[in-house]
């Protein structure tokens, strides 16, 4: 085949298939949903990021301290994982998506993620200091199941383990706010023993 | 439009002008279709019927995509990354074998190459195009690709950024460790002759 036969060929397949080049609407659509969703995974990681920042400030580390023999036991037991976990995989989206816009190839990987972090650690900050944080973080526990259950679970272990901890150590106190579980609504027998008061 | 009119027009001139009209798309596959053929031998060893075959499905699909043209870009970025994405895919359907370089192609490949690489004179001295090629085929794919189109067609570093849509310091990274590997695969294996 000769170069004018080929390009020619072409040329008579497109008329004779009456082929149209996409309308440009469809692109353009394409590129914004890659930026919408960029936009909302990022939101959603700052509230994830806030809502870590809220649950970390509101963690009684004295009292995990008390309960964890080492520092890796300590952060592997006080940790808020599903917040963490949420947060790292919002980052992980986000970077697909901006990658997938029509010039984000352009973007360096470290740029990219410096980016996203900052941008998750400013909003994060600006929804913890709001109270936005704690507000969303109550709604779920109050109007998702799944998450008042995995919140349920992570107080039973708990308290299973100060109970524990004090039938190791009854000659050892606990340090104060210890109360404060006693508010958390367990669906289970509450323990047979006094409440602990300091 | 005439053939000699269509010579002075720019690319993206050429792109409008197909859009109102798709007899002006011949002025735009004429420009590129030696090229690209030749960029497509180049990367995969497909029999000049598959290349062809290659180019007319790359051609079809640059005309249907012709309005996610973007105009910050150059044509001939845009109309490469479509042919080496197209050609990748055939490459992974049917695995043809890596591309064997012509003798010419070899000699100015590697002509391009010394230039920006300090490659011991030695080893320059008895190295043909018959070994330079087969030497190159012993390279990984995405080397192989970098070092085509840098030394072989001629592409700077925002243009390979475009077509292979990597950032321009992942291009940079890349040519750097082709280079290294190439010149590690020279030394180990150019000394045989």
């Amino acid at each position: 085949m000769t170069d004018k036969n080929l390009s020619q060929d072409v040329l008579k397949k497109i008329k004779s298939k009456n082929l149209k080049p996409k309308p440009k609407w469809g692109f353009l659509l394409k590129n914004w949903v890659f930026w919408v969703l960029g936009t909302l995974t990022i939101i959603l990681g700052a509230i994830s990021l806030g809502i870590t920042m809220f649950l970390l400030t509101a963690t009684n580390w004295t009292l995990h301290n008390e309960l964890n023999s080492s520092f890796f036991s300590l952060i592997l037991n006080a940790l808020p994982y599903f917040w963490m976990i949420l947060l790292a995989l919002m980052t992980v989206v986000t970077h697909y998506n901006v990658r997938h816009t029509r010039k984000g190839y352009k973007l360096k990987t470290s740029h990219l993620t410096t980016g996203i972090i900052i941008i998750s650690l400013i909003s994060g900050l600006i929804f913890f200091g709001a109270g936005t944080a704690k507000e969303i973080e109550e709604q779920m526990q109050n109007h998702m199941p799944p998450y008042k259950q995995l919140h349920n679970m992570k107080m039973k272990r708990m308290q299973k383990r100060i109970e524990k901890f004090q039938e190791l150590h009854p000659d050892r106190k606990l340090p104060p706010k210890f109360n404060e579980l006693n508010k958390l609504d367990f669906d289970r027998k509450p323990p047979t023993r006094p409440p602990l008061t300091y | 439009m005439k053939n000699t009119n269509s010579k002075a027009l720019k690319d993206e001139e050429l792109v409008r002008l197909s859009l109102e009209n798709s007899d002006n798309f011949l002025h735009l596959m004429q420009r590129y279709e030696t090229r690209l053929l030749a960029y497509i031998h180049r990367l995969i060893n497909a029999p000049t019927e598959d290349a062809e075959d290659i180019l007319q499905e790359v051609f079809i699909k640059t005309y249907e995509n012709l309005n996610d043209f973007d105009t910050s870009l150059r044509f001939s970025s845009w109309i490469y990354r479509i042919t080496h994405n197209h050609t990748i895919s055939f490459y992974r359907k049917f695995k043809n074998q890596p591309s064997t370089l012509s003798t010419g192609e070899s000699q100015t490949f590697f002509e391009n190459l010394r230039d920006d690489t300090d490659i011991p004179n030695q080893i320059n001295q008895k190295l043909n195009s018959k070994k330079i090629a087969t030497l190159l085929q012993k390279l990984d794919k995405k080397y192989h690709t970098v070092l085509i189109l840098r030394y072989l067609e001629g592409k700077d570093y925002s243009e390979i950024s475009d077509i292979l849509k990597k950032p321009m310091g992942t291009v940079a990274t890349l040519l750097n460790r082709a280079k290294s590997h190439f010149k590690k695969i020279l030394i180990t294996n150019g000394h045989d002759g």
